[in-house]
């Protein structure tokens, strides 16, 4: 499971360079967060662009992994495709995630209000 | 209804197995001009459900996966030879609930809920030591989305 991390100014890119978080990934996953944003305390984006495929597993470790973010730092979606939207929106999980279209979009953003 | 088109498929329920199934499915999918993102879905988490829960992550059970084209729908049949359903039937599948505070959140119960919103004709048998799951997804015009 690949995730490489991009620390900017203002948060911490950190970008899937998988095609899906599923159940065969989904452990994977929420062991490499954990490890990669065991430091942070302020804005995390998780760059989704290039993952075209999102199972219930994914969806969940989506979910722990913003449950389980360490002190102040918080988790926002970035890059979502049409098949994640289409899970997250079916779930109704798209009305908790923060997302953006893109994590460049998101930098400039302000960060939402806690 | 005579079928256009069937898949046939029987692989071990495993994660890894599972995706490949999926990519194949896919690509029998793709000859349609119908989006097949919600077929993908379904198909996804109904398998996930034999390799975790019929065969509680025994890796040498089989699963038999039947697939064809009706018109504007695909029909699946999976057969696998691991547990029952518990209660003998299929689950509810309510939405869990995401209204509660970041510490409630669900992390887990989405699959069946997916199923059952995506399907039609959906059904359950267990028949000599065997469980049957049948559904249909509608097939949606417009462009292919790719499952990946």
């Amino acid at each position: 499971m690949k995730l490489t991390p991009h620390p900017m100014e203002t948060a911490l890119c950190i970008k899937v360079e998988e095609r899906r978080i599923d159940a065969a990934s989904a452990v994977q996953f929420k062991e490499t967060m954990r490890s990669l944003v065991s430091e942070e305390n302020g804005r995390v984006l998780l760059d989704l662009s290039q993952v075209t495929f999102i199972d219930s597993s994914g969806l969940g470790a989506l979910v722990a992994v913003m449950k389980n973010m360490p002190g102040q730092a918080k988790i926002e979606l970035a890059g979502i495709q049409p098949i994640v939207q289409k899970v997250l929106a079916l779930t109704k999980m798209d009305q908790v995630f923060v997302i953006h279209e893109t994590c460049e979009a998101a930098l400039s953003a302000a960060q939402p209000a806690a | 209804m005579l079928a256009d088109e069937g898949f046939v498929s029987c692989f071990r329920a495993t994660p890894e197995d599972v995706r490949r199934a999926l990519d194949q499915v896919e690509q029998f999918l793709g000859q349609t001009e119908h989006a097949c993102a919600e077929a993908m879905i379904v198909l996804a988490e109904a398998l996930n459900n034999v390799v975790e829960h019929a065969y509680a992550e025994k890796p040498d059970g089989l699963i038999s996966l039947f697939a064809w084209l009706a018109g504007p729908a695909v029909s699946f049949e999976l057969r696998d030879k691991g547990r029952p359903m518990p209660k003998g039937d299929l689950p509810v599948g309510d939405l869990p609930d995401h209204s509660t505070t970041l510490e409630h959140l669900p992390e887990g119960g989405f699959g069946w809920f997916l199923i059952h919103d995506l399907t039609e004709a959906l059904e359950y048998e267990r028949v000599a030591q065997e469980n049957i799951l049948r559904f249909r997804v509608p097939l949606t015009s417009g462009a292919q989305v790719s499952y990946g």
